[in-house]
């Protein structure tokens, strides 16, 4: 009973940081393709500017090649996680 | 007890003795072996006894003289016979005279004497009767006789004879005959003269002890006689007695075989007299039983009509109480089922009067306590979802809020081929703004025509159908919308579960009238 009393106002507030509601399971896997691939073609970014700064006296293309790598990782990633949701969802139904 | 040795000693003397007294009395005799009075008895046995002895002896005594007066070689052949008698009788007299001496002993001196010569002789003359006799009697030899005396039963005189013929047949050898015949036939004539004289004495004395021997049987006879006499008066008199005895033992008897008759007869009529009171004790109180039976019965049949008419009022009460409890009966179950409309109703209103979801378990307890037992609101109240009393159920406005959500997140995905990876996602999402929106209810079996219908049945207020319609997506659209799709349901079984209850309420007063 005392649990029953409390939820009506926590209910809100909780339900999307307990489990993410089914509408949007697809929106937070974008969220987290686009954050990935933030972070690692940024850091492919930093590492071909370095390189470029270290070894190639300033060129520009190491800088590309290490966001272009960085970025394919990412979209690799991406793909493999939505094909092995659908590949749950299949298995599901 | 010398009777008896003595007998024992010489049964035949014993048998003789009794054969010869049977002779002289029947009575005495048969006094003697009944023993019906020891002291007459043993007195007249001895006394006949001795006195049948005495005779006998006497008789022997005669008859062994008699013979010797008359004719020698008859009385020599007699007393040979009576040889075995003679000592036995003797002896025995012998013997009783150590008893009774006074009467017995003359009779022993007559015989004593006169026995053993007898003997003597008799076995002299049986030994020598060729040799002594015939020599004797027919002279050998011519010049003298041999001696013949015609009493030469006495001993002495025998011998003197053999001694005499001895004498002669020595002189005939000599051949003296002339010379000593003179002096032998004075010799002779001398010895007969002696012979004569010792039997002339033993004649005389023979005489006398005959004499005596008869006056001792006449006094012994006497004797006898009264014995008998008296052994009979006393028989007599103990016949009499015992028969007089006998008569009394027997009126004694009679008396006592009358008395125990007389009792016995007053007993059975007493047990008669006895057993016709009891017969009629018996017959007074089955008579008394039947009288009360008759009473019980009547008081019974009159019982049994008022009872009768009791019971029949107290049935009619009985039935009363039943239809009033019944009519209790009715009204406990109306009042109950008007609790279970309340109770729904109560449901129904917190259900529907909320914003937010709000949990209903108190309404819930109340309506599952007011329809106790009752199996199909319990049935009801299982087939809901527990998380949705818990939790409470989302309202209508809600779900059509939260709808229009679910369905824009569907649209971006409605495009989604198979196996989609980011680049079909990323299309999907470019291509679905770029669909038309339809209305109403659209034909197809696409996810646009589906939700659109959704819609439409949300809209008229149609949670079954809507519910349905999005339980026909697939794939992605399935997944994203099935939150929504669940707390549809949940909302629906809700509302069965109180739609039943309801139907059950309403049953249940139908019911009761």
């Amino acid at each position: 009973m005392a649990e029953t009393t409390t939820p009506p106002p926590t209910l809100p507030i909780t339900r999307p940081a307990a489990r993410p509601v089914s509408e949007a399971l697809l929106n937070e896997k974008w969220d987290r393709c686009l954050s990935n691939l933030l972070i690692k073609s940024s850091l492919g970014l930093g590492f071909g500017v370095v390189f470029s700064v270290l070894l190639f006296k300033r060129r520009a293309w190491p800088a590309f090649v290490g966001a272009g790598f960085g970025a394919g990782r990412a979209y690799e990633e991406c793909n493999s996680s939505l094909k092995q949701a659908a590949r749950d969802i299949r298995t599901q139904a | 007890m010398e009777e008896i040795d003595f007998k024992k000693r010489f049964p035949n003397v014993a048998n003789r003795v009794a054969a010869k007294k049977r002779d002289v009395g029947e009575q005495v005799t048969i006094s003697s072996q009944s023993g019906a009075s020891w002291r007459v008895a043993d007195g007249g046995e001895t006394s006949g006894r001795q006195s049948s002895a005495i005779k006998q002896t006497v008789a022997a005594v005669k008859e062994a003289v008699r013979p010797k007066k008359e004719a020698a070689a008859p009385a020599i052949v007699e007393a040979k016979k009576e040889t075995p008698v003679l000592p036995k009788v003797d002896a025995k007299a012998t013997e009783k005279t150590a008893l009774a001496p006074a009467v017995t002993e003359p009779a022993v001196a007559l015989a004593a004497p006169t026995s053993p010569p007898a003997i003597v002789e008799t076995k002299t003359k049986a030994w020598k009767a060729p040799e002594v006799d015939e020599p004797s009697r027919y002279p050998p030899a011519s010049p003298i006789d041999p001696l013949a005396i015609p009493d030469a039963a006495e001993p002495v005189v025998q011998d003197l004879v053999r001694m005499l013929n001895d004498i002669i047949t020595v002189v005939n050898h000599d051949g003296a005959n002339l010379k000593y015949a003179r002096t032998i036939g004075k010799a002779k004539d001398e010895l007969s003269k002696v012979g004569r004289k010792i039997k002339d004495i033993k004649a005389a004395v023979e005489k006398d002890a005959a004499k005596q021997v008869k006056a001792r049987v006449d006094g012994f006879d006497k004797a006898a006689n009264e014995l008998v006499t008296r052994i009979e008066g006393a028989m007599a008199s103990q016949e009499t007695q015992w028969r007089q005895e006998f008569e009394e033992e027997m009126q004694r008897v009679r008396k006592s075989y009358d008395e125990k008759v007389s009792l016995v007869q007053q007993r059975e009529r007493q047990i008669g007299e006895e057993k016709l009171n009891n017969r009629l004790l018996e017959q007074a109180v089955e008579l008394q039983r039947r009288f009360a039976q008759d009473i019980k019965k009547h008081v019974e049949k009159e019982r049994d009509g008022r009872l009768g008419k009791l019971e029949y009022l107290s049935s009619a009460v009985s039935e009363l109480e039943r239809l009033t409890t019944g009519w209790n009966d009715v009204v406990d179950t109306n009042l109950r089922t008007q609790q279970l409309h309340v109770a729904v109703d109560a449901v129904r209103a917190s259900l529907e009067d909320s914003q937010h979801p709000r949990p209903f378990i108190k309404e819930l307890v109340a309506l599952k306590e007011i329809a106790s037992d009752d199996a199909v609101v319990d049935a009801a109240i299982a087939s809901i979802n527990p998380t949705a009393y818990q939790r409470g159920i989302s309202p209508p406005a809600e779900l059509v809020d939260r709808f229009r959500r679910v369905a824009t997140e569907v649209r971006k995905a409605s495009l989604l081929p198979e196996d989609a990876g980011v680049a079909s996602h990323a299309s999907s999402y470019v291509l679905s703004k770029l669909l038309f929106k339809k209305q109403g209810l659209a034909a197809g079996d696409d996810v646009e025509s589906i939700l659109t219908r959704t819609q439409t049945y949300l809209e008229e207020g149609d949670l079954d159908n809507a519910a349905r319609e999005m339980n026909g997506l697939s794939g992605w659209a399935k997944t994203l919308s099935r939150d929504w799709l669940g707390e549809v349901r949940k909302v629906l079984e809700v509302q069965q579960a109180l739609e039943v209850i309801q139907t059950e309420a309403r049953l249940q007063s139908l019911k009761m009238e």
